[in-house]
């Protein structure tokens, strides 16, 4: 019996687009284009916006630079691209405690962006009125964990896309997740201040 | 757990999608990182050596301003290493924005110096604290035939830094007219590989021993001379006419030249 030739016709995976990249690098763009707002706005999310534009940027410029490095069993080049985003990020570790410091002192009663300077705009009021105690909560866990629960909760990554993003083990993921749900129990269980009473 | 996630979803609120602007900007640095490998890709399979001086001991490098003696003067000026009283400059200075167009566009991630480059650019008693040199306003050329080179802005003079490591500073008012070059001298008297940068809308023209000439390609602001045994002599002619040559430079120190060199 002859041999049966295979037709690609849906989009091409990540992985089969990153391969071949190595003969033709201009095909990365297509990376980047499938890609390039989801890593944005997790960035924005997390330093702001102004900064977002240029770590997004660099993100897609390192991955380019380092695609030899790009798993191919990856189907999906997501993990990949949250990881060096995430590294990019611990270069400014201040920016994201700068936000979420002004997110803390978010004034609800007035609906005034505190942070406009970085340009980031909370969704709705309702979310305002927590969001004190949610920043304080973040604050209060450390980087580390900081990437671990965002890149789940932001960035909807699965455990294993985690434990392959930031280059750590699945158990180290859960295990972490783990101590997270501890520190958030205590600072978000705790009851409101009265002056967060009086928004809500 | 899942209502503090459920909270933790909640406040990551509705960021905007990413303005035009910030697709702008990524897509053309990433366009450029990729025109830059394709460039290298092309000429690493064009049968083209221009890569000839990395197979070479080559001398860390002769600081070469198009205004021949700018080496010398280092020596005779004893002031000419002191730090810029002004200390690094915050913005590349206007003169030097005006004439070149690198300098022009929004810096990017690419742009950023290698680390080598800052700490040799920065190092007390170099050129680079001199002219008030700042490493984090520096920008990426890359060459015709692919080779990087990064311009490094500076309160008086600016500096370029080269692929293999070598560095070349002047003033920017001899900067802005003359561009500024860097020459990698191989020690065992192979011909220099020479790297440059011109000012816009100004063309390079090389001239060998036997008096021809070529214009030499330039890529944005960038342009490279690769191993020509014939050069002579460097002329670039700016937008206005006027020329400003150069010899093209000369051998290593003999005290730096490869002893296997000797013929």
């Amino acid at each position: 019996m002859g041999g049966v030739g295979t037709i690609e016709t849906g989009p091409s995976t990540d992985a089969r687009l990153v391969e071949r990249t190595v003969d033709r690098p201009e095909e990365f763009s297509a990376i980047f284009e499938r890609h390039f707002a989801a890593i944005h706005r997790f960035l924005a999310r997390r330093v702001g916006n102004v900064r977002a534009d240029d770590l997004a940027a660099q993100t897609f410029l390192t991955a380019f630079e380092r695609r030899a490095r790009f798993d191919p069993a990856a189907d999906s080049a997501r993990p990949w691209l949250f990881g060096i985003a995430v590294n990019l990020m611990h270069n400014d570790r201040r920016a994201e405690r700068r936000l979420l410091r002004a997110l803390m002192r978010l004034d609800a009663t007035t609906e005034r962006d505190p942070v406009g300077e970085l340009e980031l705009v909370p969704a709705r009021l309702d979310a305002s009125r927590d969001s004190a105690r949610v920043a304080s909560a973040l604050l209060a866990l450390d980087q580390d964990q900081r990437d671990v629960l965002l890149l789940h909760a932001w960035a909807d990554l699965s455990y294993p896309e985690i434990a392959s993003a930031l280059e750590i083990p699945v158990g180290t993921v859960r295990s972490r997740l783990s101590r997270i749900r501890e520190t958030l129990s205590t600072v978000l269980d705790e009851p409101s201040t009265p002056s967060e009473k009086e928004h809500s | 757990m899942t209502d503090q996630l459920t909270m933790i979803r909640h406040f990551r609120g509705e960021v905007a999608e990413p303005a035009e602007d910030a697709w702008t900007i990524a897509r053309d640095a990433l366009e450029r990182a990729i025109e830059a490998e394709r460039t290298q890709h092309r000429v690493r399979h064009g049968g083209r050596r221009v890569r000839k001086h990395r197979h070479l001991i080559a001398i860390a490098l002769l600081v070469a301003a198009l205004s021949a003696g700018i080496a010398a003067a280092a020596i005779v000026l004893p002031d000419l290493t002191a730090p810029a009283p002004g200390g690094p400059a915050t913005a590349p200075p206007r003169e030097l924005v005006e004439a070149f167009a690198v300098l022009r566009g929004a810096r990017h991630g690419a742009d950023a110096l290698p680390q080598a480059g800052a700490s040799a650019l920065t190092t007390q008693g170099s050129f680079g604290p001199h002219y008030g040199v700042n490493p984090r306003l520096s920008r990426l050329l890359i060459t015709p035939d692919g080779q990087k080179l990064w311009l490094v802005p500076g309160r008086d003079g600016s500096c370029i830094y080269g692929p293999d490591g070598g560095s070349a500073c002047a003033a920017n008012a001899s900067i802005v007219l003359e561009g500024l070059m860097l020459a990698l001298v191989p020690v065992d008297g192979a011909a220099p590989t020479i790297t440059g940068i011109a000012p816009d809308n100004a063309t390079v023209t090389t001239t060998d021993k036997d008096g021809s000439s070529h214009l030499i390609p330039l890529h944005g602001n960038a342009y490279t001379v690769s191993g020509d045994p014939h050069l002579a002599r460097f002329t670039i002619r700016d937008i206005d006419g006027r020329e400003f040559a150069s010899q093209a430079p000369g051998p290593p120190p003999a005290k730096l030249a490869s002893p296997t060199s000797s013929r």
